[in-house]
């Protein structure tokens, strides 16, 4: 059974070894492990995911407390926590099948971030089910590489305690934001490019389409903070595409 | 004040009152060593690093301060490692100040570097790589703070030697800030009302004292508990000395070699309060078996224990003492309640005599007395007294060790074992009647801990007599301390229990392997007395008892350190046992 927790530790050099560490000499299996900064300084967070059941999850959370660099442990379950990963998938794509693969991203909300003569990259963010489903269709066409994040996840906000299992492949809905208190603007990432700012950022909405933007540039990008800081966001995040496609 | 990283390092262990320091000098710490003569801090030269650590250790377990040991680089400090498991696995709070290469040659394979802080991960509480001079004085006053408090621990420091020689401004830190380092030390009020309330209601109590009851110094709090509601104490290997064994309500140890009436109580118990241990598989064997008709107090200080080994029906989180002194008040007396219980396990104590004889009536194991059994080419090839000794081994260990116990008990002194069956023995029969006054390896169960442990505890102790108790085995793995015995003129009495045997590994193959004995011969030499005698020890051997009472009198009570070879029979083993898997069931009492 997959459970996932978030560590936030101390910025100290040798932190990533000490938790893996741990997991590796207590014989836990890890899943999936994403590290990044976080808003306060010198503190980092970790989304680690693993198998076991509660007695592991529980002696797991009890050993990492241990450790002097750990300062939490937060429990993510799927109920009461928003999950999501990144992948970026370059699939084979002759210039007549094109329209396909975009057709494809565009049902996904998912992005083309890359161009080339055979082939092409997606960019996907969402729970670990719709990246899954996305990689599988996009193996018709050939796939050549897929790097994915693994998840990385957020409590939800206090008011609510237990919260509906987002469907396969459905955008967290509007109606998903209304049932909670705005989010901490804490931005816990794994890096991973311009969205990688803000898929693990609190309760979800989806932003419309913005002006002179492909809907395939944007869509899968549903952060209210997104809606808020507006255009300068989205124009960061186009020079990023540009660069993307000039490097290659 | 600005000074150099050695100083600011050496003025740092000042600050937290060190008064002396177990090491090993070597390249990349001669910076340090090149200034540890300005400062007022004993340096005891041990002739092995992994000595430091255990004498560190021992410092710290006998004291209730915390042991400092230092290393150079690479294989000085490599050798540490096993004293720094040993400290990991028992609680005991030491530090490890080791030598490393200059910054700027870190990680291109250096002369003498080895990856410390990655080496040591497991088996530290914390470590600390220290790049700045300027950190030094933090560095080392969270590691003290963090090896003391809590669930105690060894903290190493790494210290490159460039570090050692840049100048730093030195402020002592007042406070920690360690944000992630938060233990919880006072039990929950409304666990302890309900812990008293279990007590009260209990019929069949039974208290499991581990060294957590005296590394937080709680043993008074203990006894007086188990006094006042007349409860059973059974100790841990490490929690010996948390309870007087002279007293009625003391069962003797815990466990695979735990006394017969001990093992039933918790067999028999309804509710089991398990006070600062962590239910080693020693302990309790197979999980589930383990005291099955009890409900579980369990107080301890590290959260992840609870619940890690045995099911729990009532966790407390806290300090040892500061649970057990609230709980002492809500208790109430024991009185008659606990008559028809006591009585019971008076009623095993002479069942298990019983069982005893019986058994050796019916000529089934028991002592046995022999020759070792000599490995080829080590026959003897003339006849002087100690070939002829070390062919005659009729010495009961057991008499050896009751003769010992009693001694130790008069004089009130501190005994130290190696590993082993001498170990066992000594845990079973010696009677502890003080905390600290009983120095093992538990949890790691380190053969050569020791001589390197009695020399430690004598320099915490002076003024104690400082008895060590090993077999030829055990002390073969560390012997050359006796060198630092000697140049210290450390006061350390050593006891051998020479049976020519690596004696627990050889009972498990006789017992449990039809006796198919492979690799456990030691034979008969070293010559333990003249080994002792070119270490400048006063040395004597014992072979009857007419030759033990003398020599053992003798030698306990000469002036300066002296060494007692006992040859005991090759093939005693140690009862009861538990065989390994099995539950209480199956325990083998003779």
């Amino acid at each position: 059974m997959r459970k996932m927790i978030a560590v936030l530790v101390g910025d100290s050099p040798g932190v990533l070894a000490r938790v893996a560490g741990l997991f590796a000499r207590r014989g836990y299996n890890i899943d999936s492990l994403a590290v990044g900064t976080t808003d306060r300084p010198s503190t980092s967070r970790m989304t680690i995911a693993f198998q076991g059941d509660e007695t592991v999850k529980e002696q797991v959370s009890k050993q990492l407390y241990k450790l002097i660099d750990v300062y939490k442990v937060s429990d993510l379950d799927a109920e009461n926590s928003v999950v999501r990963e990144l992948a970026l998938v370059r699939v084979h794509c002759e210039p007549a099948r094109r329209p396909q693969v975009v057709q494809l991203a565009d049902l996904f909300r998912a992005r083309v971030v890359d161009v080339s003569r055979n082939s092409m990259i997606i960019e996907t963010s969402g729970t670990q089910e719709k990246v899954e489903a996305l990689i599988q269709l996009l193996r018709d066409f050939g796939l050549q590489e897929v790097v994915r994040t693994g998840p990385i996840a957020l409590e939800r906000g206090m008011a609510k305690t237990s919260a509906e299992v987002t469907p396969l492949n459905k955008a967290v809905g509007d109606n998903d934001l209304d049932a909670y208190p705005r989010p901490v603007a804490a931005a816990a990432t794994a890096g991973g490019g311009g969205a990688g700012g803000v898929s693990g950022a609190g309760p979800l909405r989806r932003v419309g389409p913005v002006r002179g933007l492909a809907s395939s540039q944007i869509a899968g990008v549903f952060s209210e903070d997104i809606a808020v800081n507006g255009l300068e966001f989205y124009e960061e995040l186009n020079s990023t595409d540009e660069e993307d496609r000039k490097r290659s | 004040m600005r000074v150099d990283g050695a100083r600011a390092l050496l003025m740092s262990l000042l600050e937290e009152k060190v008064e002396v320091v177990f090491g090993y000098p070597g390249g990349s710490v001669i910076t340090l060593y090149d200034v540890l003569p300005e400062f007022p801090i004993r340096h005891v030269l041990v002739r092995h690093e992994q000595g430091a650590a255990h004498a560190a250790d021992a410092y710290a377990r006998v004291s209730g301060k915390v042991g400092v040991c230092f290393a150079t680089s690479g294989p000085g400090a490599t050798n540490l490692v096993t004293g720094l498991a040993n400290a990991m696995m028992d609680s005991i709070p030491i530090i490890a100040v080791t030598g490393q290469v200059a910054v700027g040659s870190l990680g291109t394979d250096a002369f003498q570097e080895a990856d410390l802080t990655g080496i040591t991960l497991p088996v530290t509480k914390h470590s600390y790589l220290v790049k700045k001079a300027s950190d030094i004085p933090r560095v080392v006053k969270e590691a003290f703070h963090i090896a003391a408090t809590g669930r105690p621990g060894p903290v190493l420091i790494d210290l490159p030697k460039d570090v050692q020689l840049a100048q730093c401004e030195f402020h002592y830190p007042k406070a920690v800030d360690l944000p992630g380092y938060k233990p919880n030390y006072d039990a929950h009020p409304q666990q302890l009302q309900r812990a008293a309330r279990a007590i009260a209601a209990s019929p069949r109590p039974v208290i499991l004292a581990g060294g957590g009851v005296i590394a937080s110094g709680a043993s008074d709090v203990l006894t007086a508990l188990a006094r006042k509601a007349s409860i059973p104490v059974v100790p841990t290997l490490m929690g010996l000395g948390a309870f007087p064994a002279g007293d009625p309500l003391f069962l003797g140890i815990a466990g695979m070699h735990g006394s017969y009436v001990a093992s039933r109580a918790l067999h028999e118990a309804d509710l089991l309060i398990a006070v600062g241990t962590r239910f080693s598989d020693r302990v309790t064997g197979p999980p589930k078996g383990f005291a099955p008709r009890a409900r579980v107090i369990h107080i301890d200080i590290d959260p992840a224990e609870i619940g890690k080994n045995v099911r729990v029906t009532l966790p407390i989180v806290a300090d040892a003492r500061r649970a057990l002194e609230p709980l002492l008040e809500l208790v109430p007396e024991g009185g008659v309640a606990r008559r028809p219980w006591l009585k019971e396990l008076d009623d095993w104590k002479a069942e298990a005599v019983r069982l005893v004889e019986r058994n050796v009536a019916r000529g089934r194991r028991g002592a046995v007395t022999g020759t070792a059994d000599l490995a080829a080419g080590d026959r003897p090839s003339g006849q002087s007294a100690f070939e002829k000794a070390a062919r005659r081994r009729t010495l009961s260990p057991l008499e050896v060790m009751d003769r010992l116990g009693a001694w130790t008990r008069d004089h009130e002194a501190i005994v130290v074992t190696d590993v082993g069956q001498h170990q066992m023995w000594a845990a079973q029969r010696v009677p502890v009647d003080h905390p600290r006054a009983f120095v093992t390896s538990g949890g790691l169960g380190t053969m050569g801990f020791g001589l390197p442990a009695a020399l430690g505890a004598k320099v915490a102790r002076p003024d104690k007599p400082v008895v060590l108790v090993t077999g030829d085995g055990s002390f073969q793995m560390q012997l050359q301390q006796l060198a630092t015995i000697r140049s210290e003129n450390l006061d350390v009495k050593v006891v051998i229990f020479n049976n020519g045997y690596l004696g627990m590994v050889r009972q498990w193959q006789d017992l449990f392997n039809d006796k198919r004995y492979s690799a456990v011969a030691l034979g008969q030499w070293p010559d333990f007395c003249k080994l002792g005698e070119a270490y400048g020890l006063r040395a004597a051997r014992a072979t009857s008892t007419a030759s033990l009472k003398k020599y053992l009198t003798e030698t306990l009570e000469c002036e300066g350190p002296a060494l007692l070879e006992c040859m005991v029979e090759p093939e005693a083993n140690v009862f009861p046992i538990v065989p390994p898997g099995q539950g209480f069931e199956q325990v083998i009492l003779s």
